[in-house]
């Protein structure tokens, strides 16, 4: 009993010293931190890109709808530059120019796909086709 | 007493109470002994913990500042009680400023002592910097507790953009009836030689050139260029930015800007400012020093502000665009709507030269696989988009924040030598 | 330090003793690592535990091995709260390990009359053990009412 008694006491004591110590509030001081460095602005633009290369690598709509003109664009000013007009170009020679793949993407008059929701362009082809561009 | 307790004593506490639990429970009385001196230690601590009173200022050498350039803050505390404190300083600043010491300074404050410590303040760029208030954290001979204040007032720097020197600037299509640095193309009084012709009724007797007079064996005159100045004004473009890290293109821009009205103020034109973005702010065109500070000044608080909203050629009044007035855009090209502003300002028939702030140095292709060819793509659209600015007979000059603006600004001028009568019209 | 006092009398007993320093020395080390409290606290709690394993005169060492355990505490975590900081005043340190030893002192000496309390104390009973517990929970709850005043 006595030892029961004890251990009662004990146990109770060390419950209460422990809840004192939890009672005792402890807030460590804020330390000036340096301000972070501002988030990186990657601009529209280029994250657009990004997004639409992504859906036209499975969806010739998007191809079309989004991708060609922009290709179309750039095609027809790097053309201007030489002279010639995309509008107005021979089927051979637009081949000859700026390849089988780039041509039948850009050809004046290419119709809308009839499977829209048929394969786009690879990632592999679409750099072979940028590649045509830059060296015009 | 309204400090903040230090941590620790709640574990010194904890270390006390377990050893006179564990002597308890283990009848050895040697833990009650080794608990007793951190009991004492913590009683001690809370009894003795005075709140110390503290004033402080701060004083920079200077508010003005060009970029590269320090400052030193001398940051002057004060103990105004009889009680020694530990003090745990740290300044805070705006977000472009750099600090050395950069992080916080610890100091001993005897009672009644001052004390004065110096800061060298670094600007990364240009802009309405401040530093201040001084945030003290102060504790205690016994660091049982601590107090948290903010002390000193905040001190405005403002730190002007690093300029660049240009010998050529775009030469204006029209000319203003002003004294100005451009020779003109009409003929009136002046000190470029023009022509000379036969002396008419209503010419002053200097005009006469008796060289040409005597060959020729009729009076002629010496008709001169005038000297004229035109009107420039500087569109800015805030509407978007590239940025990696502490650059961006709207730091290249505002740098252009002021370097760009620092030399057309200099030639006595008449420059203004026009911040074309989410927030329009203006300065009608005027001459002198006084503009140019106006126009530092209105650069300095240029920042990009995010906005749907829908500018256009009508949002800008017209007394701050002059008619034949030299336009400037310095743009990085990201926003449809400053495309859009510049196409539309030049087919209503303005003089317009674009400088653009070229965003490839400030941006990196993702990390998806697909990214570097975005990427590409992206710079081929842009190609065609400086073309068919071009096409429509707008100049653009093409420049990087690591490159000097004057060749930029030549390959302009030769674009607009060889496009001049397409831009008269 | 404290280990070798306690592995110096430890018996047979001496590798545990040695052993219980080493986790000590091992929980401060990551405590300083971390810079966190807590482990230091554990380190000493543990050098304050290993006291037992010492055959002879524990009570007479107790005030001072309390006192060693201390500063052992606080300049462990003097050392925390210093790091990050880029400029010390020599003067702070000094003043801060004054005070410090000075109060240590005042506590081995709280700590000797406690001992010599102990010494002349009546056997463990029920009523001491009940004495004993009360005298516990006041001291340490009336520093947690003075620490939550202030």
């Amino acid at each position: 009993m006595t030892l029961l008694a004890s251990i009662a006491i004990i146990v109770v004591a060390a419950v209460a010293v422990a809840v004192s110590v939890a009672l005792v509030p402890s807030k460590p001081s804020a330390r000036r931190h340096r301000p972070p460095n501002p988030e990186p602005a990657r601009p529209d633009q280029l994250v657009r890109l990004e997004r639409l290369l992504v859906m036209a690598r499975v969806s010739a709509l998007q191809v079309h709808a989004y991708l060609r003109p922009i290709l179309v664009e750039i095609a027809s000013q790097r053309l201007a530059a030489r002279g010639q007009t995309l509008d107005r170009m021979p089927d051979a020679t637009g081949r000859r120019i700026l390849g089988d793949d780039l041509w039948e993407i850009v050809r004046p008059g290419r119709p809308f796909p009839e499977d829209r929701h048929g394969p786009g362009v690879a990632a592999p082809d679409l750099g072979a086709m940028l590649e045509v561009l830059e060296r015009l | 007493m309204n400090g903040a307790l230090s941590p620790r004593l709640r574990g010194l506490l904890a270390l006390g109470g377990g050893g006179l639990v564990a002597a308890l429970a283990t009848g050895h009385p040697e833990l009650a002994v080794l608990a007793t001196p951190f009991l004492v230690f913590v009683g001690v601590s809370l009894a003795l913990a005075r709140e110390p009173q503290l004033t402080a200022c701060i004083d920079l050498d200077r508010t003005r500042l060009l970029e590269g350039e320090r400052a030193a803050a001398m940051v002057t505390l004060v103990n105004e009680e009889a009680h020694a404190a530990e003090v745990e300083l740290g300044l805070a600043h705006s977000r472009y400023l750099t600090l050395e010491p950069a992080r916080p300074i610890v100091l001993q404050l005897a009672r009644l002592a001052t004390v004065t410590v110096e800061v060298s303040v670094c600007p990364e760029r240009w802009g309405a910097h401040s530093v201040g208030p001084l945030i003290v954290h102060a504790r205690d001979s016994m660091a049982a507790l601590t107090w948290n204040r903010r002390l000193g007032e905040r001190v405005a720097v403002r730190v002007f953009p690093r300029e660049q020197r240009l010998r050529e600037l775009v030469a204006p299509l029209r000319m203003q009836p002003f004294l100005g640095a451009h020779v003109g193309r009409s003929r009136s009084e002046g000190i470029e030689f023009a022509d000379t012709r036969p002396f008419q009724a209503g010419d002053v007797a200097r005009q006469v050139n008796w060289r040409a007079s005597a060959r020729r064996g009729s009076l002629h005159v010496t008709e001169r260029h005038p000297e004229q100045a035109s009107d420039v004004v500087l569109l800015l473009d805030t509407f978007a930015e590239a940025r990696e890290g502490a650059r961006g293109t709207l730091d290249a821009a505002v740098r252009a800007t002021a370097t760009l009205a620092r030399a057309h103020l200099a030639r006595r034109d008449r420059v203004g400012l026009v911040d074309f973005g989410g927030t329009l702010h203006w300065l009608e065109p005027a001459f002198g020093t006084t503009q140019l500070y106006r126009i530092i000044d209105a650069l300095l608080s240029s920042e990009i502000a995010f906005s749907y909203a829908w500018r256009a050629t009508e949002s800008i009044p017209r007394r701050v665009l002059p008619p034949g007035a030299l336009i400037l855009a310095v743009t990085p090209l990201l926003d449809e709507r400053s495309i859009r502003l510049v196409t539309d300002l030049r087919m209503r028939g303005c003089d317009l030269t674009v400088v653009e702030v070229s965003p490839l140095a400030h941006t990196t292709p993702g990390p998806a696989p697909a990214d570097p060819l975005a990427f590409r793509l992206w710079r081929l659209q842009r190609d065609a988009l400086r073309a068919r600015l071009q096409g429509l007979g707008i100049g653009v000059a093409v420049w990087g924040d690591d490159e000097t603006l004057g060749p930029a600004l030549e390959g302009v001028n030769a674009f607009r030598r060889s496009a001049r009568h397409a831009l008269r019209a | 330090m404290l280990g070798a006092i306690v592995a110096g009398d430890a018996g047979r007993s001496v590798a545990l003793a040695w052993t219980g320093a080493g986790l000590a020395t091992l929980l401060l080390a990551c405590g300083l690592a971390a810079s966190s409290p807590a482990p230091v606290h554990c380190g000493v709690a543990v050098l304050g535990a290993i006291l037992l394993l010492r055959h002879s005169d524990r009570l007479l060492l107790a005030p001072l091995y309390g006192g060693g355990l201390l500063l052992v505490a606080e300049l462990g975590v003097r050392s925390i709260e210093l790091r990050g900081v880029g400029l010390i005043d020599p003067g702070s340190i000094g003043t801060r390990l004054g005070v410090l030893v000075a109060v240590a002192a005042v506590g081995v000496c709280a700590g000797a009359c406690a001992a010599l309390a102990v010494t002349g104390a009546p056997s463990r009973s029920l009523l001491v053990t009940a004495a004993g517990a009360i005298a516990a929970v006041a001291v340490c709850a009336a520093i947690a009412l003075a620490a939550r005043r202030s």
